[in-house]
């Protein structure tokens, strides 16, 4: 037997079951009605028949004239009944093996046709776009139940789930799942440095209740590797991935680039800090030039050249 | 007319009987097919319980029906 988050015997999801719905009880009853009194008919025509001729014509058999036509309605009943109890329970599987499961991620439908025929429809809740529940008529309404549509994105086929129980509360249900996942998706996607979708939140709202984005702020040239130290660990908090640390590094860089607002004032400090970085390469070179020339005899003691 | 009615009687038994073995081996291969498909804690294996008792019952009056004529 399949557990609930299991939905099909070759698909073994390990997701969150939500929601697990059969149809409602009330769509199986004009089905079961008709059945029913297809089942009790054979037994009236029985009774008439038994009153015209006696039961001596059903069990008698040297009754000669009367055995042919009585046992192959006999037959013909038993046969008829097997096969309406087959045809009843054929309608019942339909019936309740038709069943929508939502997990955290996804929404799974399985509907039965009969004993042997099964179809399995996935779907992510990402690709949902739009949801919305109908009851129609006197029953529905007052019984609360109805029909779920779901339209997917792209060419992906449209859901349409029937006779759900509580038909609003799963139609809400899946949109709130659908946003909640999307809004995850954002956020994972601006921790992998590919930007955040979402409408940028105000910092603060002004003395007119404007809302200000990206406020001015000051470049100060004497702070700014310190500045990028700091933006640094502040990311680095942020996303626990130590791994995009250097591509967080360059793009903190990118965002103080922005903030301060002028390229020529970030190039002037990288050409310091080069030149600082270059000095000690620069006396080296100055110092073995020195040598060289030494041993070629063209310096005199005391004497040092400049490159 | 004796052996007419005799010639009739045996050929629906015999229809019957074959009616009745298909029967009994399309519904196993369908109860194995259903069962897998039931969840834990569902009404399917009542109802499958529920529905071969009524489908052997209703064979075994036809046996029975059948045994008494002869």
């Amino acid at each position: 037997m399949l557990e609930k988050g299991d939905y099909d015997p070759e698909q073994h999801s390990n997701a969150e079951v939500l929601l697990f719905l059969h149809k409602f009880w009330l769509a199986f009853a004009p089905q079961a009605i008709v059945l029913i009194v297809a089942i009790i008919l054979p037994f009236l025509v029985f009774t008439v028949l038994v009153n015209m001729y006696g039961w001596q014509a059903f069990i008698d058999r040297t009754i000669t004239t009367n055995i042919g036509p009585m046992f192959a309605y006999m037959i013909g009943i038993f046969a008829y009944l097997l096969i309406l109890v087959n045809v009843f329970f054929n309608a019942w599987v339909t019936f309740y093996f038709d069943v929508v499961i939502v997990t955290r991620t996804h929404l799974i439908t399985v509907n039965q046709y009969g004993f042997f025929n099964r179809k399995v429809a996935e779907q992510s809740l990402l690709r949902v776009q739009d949801v919305s529940a109908r009851t129609t008529g006197f029953f529905q309404t007052w019984l609360r139940y109805g029909t779920v549509f779901v339209e997917t994105a792209g060419e992906a086929p449209n859901f349409i789930m029937p006779d759900l129980r509580n038909s609003h509360m799963v139609a809400n249900t899946i949109l709130k799942l659908h946003d909640e996942l999307v809004s995850t998706e954002y956020e994972e996607m601006a921790i992998e440095g590919e930007g955040d979708l979402r409408p940028p939140e105000p910092h603060y709202m002004n003395s007119d209740n404007q809302p200000v984005f990206n406020p001015p702020t000051k470049p100060n040239n004497n702070d700014f590797s310190n500045k990028i130290n700091n933006q640094t660990q502040d990311s680095t908090e942020i996303s626990p991935k130590k791994d995009n640390l250097q591509s967080l590094k360059t793009h903190t860089q990118e965002i103080e680039i922005n903030e301060i607002g002028s390229f020529e004032e970030f190039n002037k400090t990288n050409a310091v800090e080069a030149e600082k970085r270059e000095a000690p390469l620069i006396q080296n070179q100055q110092s073995a030039h020195q040598e060289t020339q030494q041993e070629e005899g063209n310096l005199k003691d005391g004497e040092s050249i400049k490159l | 007319m004796e052996n007419n009615t005799n010639t009739f009687f045996y050929v629906l038994v015999v229809i019957f009987g074959l009616v009745i073995i298909s029967y009994i081996v399309y519904n196993v291969i369908a109860l194995k097919q259903i069962d897998k498909f039931a969840y834990k804690g569902d009404k399917t294996r009542a109802v499958m319980a529920v529905y071969i008792a009524v489908a052997l019952a209703i064979i075994s009056l036809a046996l029975i029906y059948i045994i008494s004529i002869f």
